[in-house]
């Protein structure tokens, strides 16, 4: 009954609809109000959750060998190595779907991690020793992703960095891509700045 | 036609305060994973609070083109991609086919639209007398903003901004070159090269264009009464493109250098709506920026600087030809016709320095100062018709007058100081609440002051919902030729004082997924002191009112397939204030299909109705559905292969000569290819 004289009120004159404008808008703002007080977002949190969300689409975008799915075909193993907020927030992608192959998100502290990952985060925790890492780990069908300065340069895959106006953007290692069988879609190639390593 | 709108409106706000519907939980990653690898890529936006925030937490109401955005649509020009804008309507207009942008059912006028922060205004015209938009091969992004700006932006942001961000040093991370070839004798080549120096950052892009355009032809025109017309004839809107741009950065720093020329334009059409095939006019615009951003200039303080030139010059060449050759008046017969050649010259100078405050648990506070001087430095005009300075007629034949420097040139030379100061408070109440109140503070030499505060509450329980409740108020700067310059029809007014209005909105969005979004704005803008010609001078007259509603949609059906669109309809006060060349409702409607890996589809179809046009008008133009479509194939990660139909139906689209009832089509069914190559 409420409603139906709001809008009937509101087919009168401008004033009105200022009115029901009025009255609505308080409508909302009483709803708003006692919502229970969580103090300022944490701005570190937000990045992590975006970066997160690129690491989903870099394995949305990226194809693996044939035989990677001849022993596990339905699930889709992504690995962390080390502590940081993004490590700790991909494993809200436990559950998702990545070409019909479920999550499962595997966290590791140490620099050696189970041969089943398919994608591995390295997280920016100074207890990583990323060389031992990268060497360790070359050319297997496993893609590298972290956002530790200098990355993509020095042997891993996919660097994630924050440019000067504030937005996550990454650089793409291609020639590692490459020697490890792996095969990154032109569209996520020409988002990407692409480096060469000196020595590859 | 205000009854459903205000019924609908009224209905729609009550469903949507309902709790129900804010019911539901969700994480904020699911918020990110929803959206496109592009859209995450920009996901900070300046415009809304000169500070950067996630869209839709935006304390305003904001849409973003990207440039994938521009290259899935086959958009090559500015406006082709503003057209996408849900409350925006892209009018070309009858002299110089200029795309104008009209927000929310007003003048263009009512529009800010800046280039990289920079405002396009002249001191007299519009957006520059030639504008011509921008070849999109020069911009990374456009950010939109529909409602009031002046809290932030001053002067003109009364019914929405514009900023178009150009690819700038550290953006521009391939080289790349294009070429594109199209109907109507149209021909492009860009060009964008991205490069690191001894840390110093460089980047540049190219675009030259020219086209013979599309030549509508005008069955009649403003003399078709008479026996002078040159009516049925074609409007001849060709013209050349050259625009160049130059960045270097180096930490925190960024010059940006940019040069755009506009020649050979044809007018088609007079102001007074009469062919003119003889004009064609030149323009060119040099911009020079510094900008400085530190976010961590000290513990509490972040700080920006910029410091901003711009030069434009303008000429009419051998125009403009106000009567056709022959054309007889009580002096006699003009031979050549009458003429009216105008020259002008206009320089800019700003600075503004603002720091971002967020030593304040939950408050970050934006305070800020500007100058800024308008300097038209040179006017010039010759006529062979009217008025001499000294009283006397110009007869027929008696050859050119020289008005420059009198008091009948069309403006006069002066220039006009800008001082202002801003504070603004974004104040997180809680996680899911937000407040951002502001006030900007504008004085001017010429008319005076202008206060503009804003407010903006901002409610995102969870994930899925987003609800807005914005107030803003906002002016327009009275120009040079209203305040000072005496012309054929009309006299100035020095103590003209600024347009302003006062808005509110109500906005809503629903994300139940992260494939689909739902969003909802509700609008009602009024204007006051509105300057208009009366008894044949300008002065500050009477209100006007207009409200609408705004909806959008996307979906994202499968990962290689989406839809989006928006509808908008709106009311207007009767008032003589309203603007009848504008639709009473729109809609849009835009789907991608990326059908085979390298492939992309795109359809989008821009549909308008209810362009009154006041009576007596021929109604069969009051609407039209403009399709588009476009195919697009990356050969191989380096080469790529677009074509595109504009105009797929040949809808005979119109729009009607300012102030009678004669109408200049669109252009026709059209269409171009085009190839890029990146340098890997």
């Amino acid at each position: 009954m409420e409603t139906v004289i709001a809008i009937n009120k509101c087919q009168l004159s401008r004033k009105l609809f200022r009115y029901c404008f009025a009255v609505l808008l308080a409508m909302s703002a009483s709803l708003a109000f006692p919502v229970n007080a969580q103090q300022e977002e944490d701005v570190l949190q937000e990045e992590a959750l975006i970066k997160s969300a690129f690491v989903f689409n870099f394995a949305k975008f990226t194809s693996w060998p044939e035989y990677t799915w001849d022993f596990n075909n339905t699930e889709f193993f992504l690995c962390t190595v080390g502590k940081d907020d993004v490590a700790k927030t991909l494993n809200g992608l436990t559950g998702e779907l990545l070409n019909k192959r479920v999550v499962q998100v595997l966290n590791f502290d140490e620099d050696a991690v189970d041969n089943a990952c398919n994608l591995v985060y390295i997280a920016n925790d100074p207890s990583v020793n990323l060389a031992k890492f990268l060497k360790s780990h070359c050319c297997e069908s496993i893609l590298t992703v972290s956002d530790i300065k200098g990355f993509a340069l020095s042997g891993g895959m996919i660097e994630m960095y924050t440019d000067s106006k504030g937005s996550v953007q990454f650089k793409i290692n291609r020639n590692r891509v490459i020697l490890s069988g792996l095969n990154i879609s032109s569209r996520l190639l020409s988002l990407a700045e692409i480096v060469k390593e000196e020595q590859p | 036609m205000k009854k459903p709108l205000f019924r609908l409106s009224c209905l729609s706000l009550i469903l949507f305060s309902s709790p129900c519907l804010f019911a539901g939980d969700g994480s904020n990653l699911d918020r990110y994973l929803s959206m496109s690898l592009e859209d995450l890529m920009a996901v900070k936006v300046k415009i809304a609070t000169n500070t950067e925030k996630d869209i839709r937490k935006a304390p305003s109401v904001i849409s973003v083109i990207t440039q994938e955005d521009l290259k899935l649509t086959g958009a090559t020009n500015l406006a082709d991609a503003l057209q996408s804008v849900p409350g925006l309507h892209i009018t070309p207009s009858y002299f110089g086919n200029r795309p104008n942008p009209h927000f929310r059912g007003l003048a263009a006028a009512k529009t800010l639209l800046m280039i990289n922060g920079n405002s396009t205004r002249d001191l007299v015209w519009g957006f520059g007398i030639f504008w011509k938009g921008l070849p999109v091969s020069a911009i990374d992004r456009v950010e939109i903003s529909r409602g009031p700006g002046s809290a932030l932006f001053g002067a003109d942001a009364i019914a929405g901004v514009i900023n178009v961000i150009t690819k700038t040093a550290g953006d521009i991370k391939d080289s790349e070159v294009g070429l594109r070839a199209g109907s109507f004798d149209t021909q492009s080549a860009w060009m964008q090269h991205g490069t690191e120096v001894n840390g110093y950052r460089l980047g540049f892009t190219a675009d030259i264009s020219t086209t013979e355009g599309h030549d509508p032809l005008i069955e009649s025109d403003t003399l078709s009464k008479g026996s002078y017309s040159l009516a049925p004839d074609k409007a001849q809107y060709g013209y050349d493109n050259l625009d160049l741009r130059m960045s270097v950065a180096r930490d925190n720093w960024q010059l940006l250098l940019s040069y755009l020329e506009h020649n050979n334009l044809e007018t088609g059409l007079t102001g007074a709506g009469i062919l003119d095939p003889l004009t064609e006019g030149n323009d060119d615009r040099l911009n020079i920026d510094w900008l400085y951003s530190n976010p961590d200039f000290t513990k509490n303080w972040g700080i920006d600087l910029e410091a901003r030139f711009q030069d434009l010059s303008y000429s009419s060449g051998d125009g403009f030809q106000e009567t056709p050759p022959g054309f007889t008046d009580g002096t006699g017969a003009y031979a050549d016709g009458q003429l009216n050649q105008m020259r002008a010259s206009e320089r800019h100078y700003h600075v503004n320095v603002s720091g971002l405050y967020h030593g304040i648990k939950a408050h970050e506070i934006k305070l800020g100062m500007g100058y800024q001087v308008q300097d038209l430095y040179k006017t010039q005009q010759y006529v062979n018709f009217g008025t001499r300075p000294d009283g006397s007629t110009i007869m027929a034949g008696d050859g050119f007058t020289d008005l420059t420097d009198t008091a009948l040139v069309f403006a006069p030379e002066d220039n006009r100081e800008n001082f202002y100061s801003y504070v603004q408070d974004i104040w997180s109440i809680s996680q899911e609440l937000e407040l951002t109140a502001g006030l900007r503070y504008d004085n001017y030499s010429d008319f005076g002051d202008s206060w503009n505060p804003r407010l903006a509450l901002v409610w995102h329980p969870n994930d899925k919902v987003t609800a807005k409740f914005l107030y803003g108020e906002a002016f327009q700067a009275p120009n040079f030729q209203q305040l000072y310059a005496e012309t054929s029809r009309s006299l100035p007014n020095p103590d003209l004082e600024p347009e302003t209005s006062s808005t509110f909105d109500l906005g809503f969005t629903y994300t139940p997924n992260r494939k689909v979004l739902f969003g909802m704005n509700l609008f009602y803008l009024e204007l006051e002191n509105i300057i208009s010609l009366v008894s044949g001078q300008y002065q500050n007259g009477e209100d006007h009112w207009v409200s609408g509603i705004e909806l959008e949609a996307r979906w994202q059906v499968s990962p290689s397939l989406g839809l989006s669109g928006n509808y908008t309809v709106r009311d207007q006060d009767n008032s003589g204030f309203e603007q009848i060349n504008q639709p009473k409702q729109d809609a849009y409607l835009r789907m991608d299909w990326s059908f085979q890996p390298k492939w992309n589809w795109n359809v989008q179809a821009n549909w308008v109705d209810d362009m009154e046009r006041g009576s007596g008008r021929d109604a069969r133009y009051e609407n039209y559905l403009i399709a588009d479509t476009t195919l697009r194939y990356g050969a191989t990660d380096e080469l790529e292969f677009a074509a595109s139909i504009r105009n797929l139906f040949d809808e005979d689209a119109r729009e009607y000569i300012g102030g009678s009832n004669n109408t200049v089509p669109l252009a026709e069914r059209n269409g171009f290819i085009e190839v890029r190559y990146k340098f890997k």
